[in-house]
């Protein structure tokens, strides 16, 4: 076989079966149904969701005649929150993108059965006993800063570990415990922050339950980006590499340092207190300095994890670019990073033009989703998604 | 182009098939590949709910008063406990947390009896404070408070250092006690006295003693 004879079928093959190969790799695209009788997991999750649901129903219902407006006040304040946060977590989720039912499932374990069936529990007995064992001060001190990190972190990476075993054939890759691992931190970050709003309202006697619970809302309003979103994604990452899956050999070691990262990152944060001996400006600058590394590491995770989502995605595309589909430098932009995105748009020559190419890499996005749902196949779908591409590419 | 790339679709029945669990595999009904790391989940969850929660019942507190000691709850507020009672909750003066404070909640049982006072903002006086502990505790539904109410009407009560405050009984199904409440300037102070139906006088005696060592810390005025 010479280039002139034939080349245009073998890359097309190769190109092809590149793309089958990505698509099957990474399980992008496959159906997933959370209703598995014979699956010990989906037992474990309907258990620890409903028994959290029943606890928090108690709390709630402890108090809700008296402070209802704060209930509803603090619930609408951080429902806004949620959608801003979903919308930012979802948005990075741009390669091979999870189900939503995952995701939706991810949430829900973080927010109650993470946080009301697991942590609440566990939280209190333990700084209680530290109380018992060391004294009151130490456990003002250093409680928060021993116990939270077990309980909260391995609660909300129960999440991963369990959608691990229900969606096999989807959550392949340390990317995927990433993500699902910080939609499990958001929702255990948003009833939480519920829960503290509602307990707040209770100060003062219960005598300006509106003031003393918008007050909490506020400074976890400030304090939350930083914290359990970003903790347990990287706690997610640690555990598909220590689990393993098709997509991605175990990599124990590397597992174990990613979620004792977080853990330590957490108790930290739990512990300033004690670690400074109560000096507020030495609060102030362990906060900062935290912050910085928490960022670092998150950053340093999705660096690491997204590149095998980014070559799926380049797998699935690169057929559409030999094509004509799309271009090569759309291809770029689609399997590249912020900034490669962010040359693709600027390279526009008007506003138009700019939104144009906008539009036409959110339909690539569709192109590559239907591609991959339908396991490579031609279907009325993927074609639908072309011709959607081709009319934006008319669009002046 | 359709011809380009052959498909090698999964179908439904393919999909049906991949999650089909064998025979072979099942352990009562259930895949055994499963087991593990539903387990692991079930483990942590026995740790935090069961586990570490019955160790922290059996670990009983032991830090008792001894003659001497001053409790303070807050920043405003001080109390002497009777010597031999037991530190359920809180710090000695002078013993402070690492920020410098002391928590707003100080408890300690003596024969038991529980003696807790809870401290925080509030601008009224001590009848509305008793007005508004009251309120509250009729509103919460709390499963596993032997139905205590605040009952009868409120008296005036007098601390060593001459502040008025206001209490009531405060009875349950098992237990009875009092509530009283202080206000010094925009502190608010609910001292809740909690023990069995029938307790000697003497106990009783030295109960009201501490009732009346509560008192703010330095000149704040009371009501």
């Amino acid at each position: 076989m010479t280039t002139t004879s034939d080349p245009v079928p073998v890359a097309a093959h190769t190109a092809a079966a590149a793309r089958n190969a990505a698509i099957e790799r990474t399980g992008w695209g496959n159906p997933v149904v959370l209703w598995q009788p014979r699956n010990a997991t989906f037992w474990v999750y309907l258990f620890g969701v409903g028994y959290g649901l029943w606890v928090l129903a108690g709390q709630i219902n402890q108090g809700i005649r008296l402070y209802a407006p704060a209930l509803a006040a603090s619930t609408v304040i951080f429902g806004l929150y949620a959608v801003l946060f979903w919308w930012f977590t979802a948005r990075i989720d741009r390669y091979s993108r999870q189900p939503l039912v995952l995701v939706v499932a991810a949430f829900v374990w973080g927010g109650f059965a993470a946080a009301w069936a697991i942590a609440l529990s566990g939280n209190t007995a333990l700084i209680s006993l530290w109380g018992k064992w060391f004294g009151q001060s130490f456990q003002m001190a250093f409680g928060a800063g021993l116990t939270a990190p077990f309980f909260e972190e391995l609660g909300k990476g129960a999440a991963v570990l369990l959608l691990l075993f229900l969606a096999p054939q989807v959550v392949r890759t340390a990317y995927d415990g990433f993500i699902l691992g910080a939609f499990a931190g958001l929702g255990f970050e948003i009833i939480e922050d519920i829960s503290y709003a509602l307990n707040s309202a209770a100060e003062q006697f219960g005598s300006d339950q509106m003031h003393a619970s918008l007050s909490t809302v506020g400074l976890r309003l400030l304090s939350g980006f930083s914290s359990h979103i970003l903790y347990s994604a990287v706690v997610g990452a640690g555990i598909v590499y220590l689990v393993g899956t098709v997509a991605q050999r175990r990599r124990p070691g590397l597992g174990i340092t990613l979620v004792l990262t977080s853990m330590v990152l957490h108790g930290a944060w739990d512990a300033n207190i004690g670690l400074s001996g109560g000096n507020g400006p030495v609060i102030g600058g362990l906060m900062f300095v935290e912050i910085l590394v928490s960022f670092a590491v998150v950053i340093w995770v999705f660096n690491h994890t997204v590149r095998p989502e980014r070559e799926a995605m380049r797998a699935v595309m690169t057929p559409e670019a030999d094509n004509g589909v799309i271009t090569i430098e759309e291809l770029d932009a689609l399997a590249g990073d912020r900034k490669q995105r962010r040359a693709y748009r600027k390279a526009a020559h008007s506003r138009a033009e700019r939104r144009t190419r906008r539009h036409r890499l959110e339909a690539a996005h569709d192109l590559a989703g239907q591609l991959a749902a339908s396991a490579g196949a031609e279907t009325d779908r993927v074609r639908f998604a072309r011709t959607e591409l081709a009319r934006l590419r008319q669009v002046p | 182009m359709s011809g380009l790339y052959p498909a090698d679709h999964a179908g439904s029945e393919q999909r049906w098939r991949a999650a089909w669990v064998p025979v072979d595999r099942r352990l009562l009904g259930v895949d055994r590949r499963t087991l593990l790391p539903a387990g692991l989940v079930v483990l942590l969850f026995a740790v935090a709910a069961w586990i570490l929660p019955a160790i922290n019942s059996s670990v009983s507190v032991d830090d008792p008063i001894r003659a001497g000691d001053v409790l303070q709850v807050g920043d405003d507020v001080q109390f002497v406990p009777i010597a031999g009672a037991r530190l359920l909750t809180g710090l000695r003066q002078g013993q402070p947390d690492p920020t410098g404070s002391y928590p707003g909640t100080v408890a300690v049982s003596y024969q038991g009896t529980v003696f807790e006072v809870i401290t925080d903002t509030y601008r009224g006086t001590p009848a509305q404070l008793l007005a508004q502990i009251k309120k509250t505790n009729e509103g919460l539904r709390v499963t596993d408070d032997a139905g205590y109410h605040v009952t009868g009407e409120p008296v005036t009560i007098t601390n060593e250092a001459g502040d008025h405050g206001v209490a009531a009984h405060f009875d349950g199904t098992h237990a009875v006690g009092l509530v009283a409440a202080f206000v010094f300037g925009d502190t608010g102070v609910e001292i809740e006295v909690v023990g069995p139906q029938t307790v000697a006088d003497g106990v009783t005696r030295e109960i009201a003693a501490m009732l009346r060592s509560v008192r703010p810390i330095g000149d704040r005025s009371g009501s």
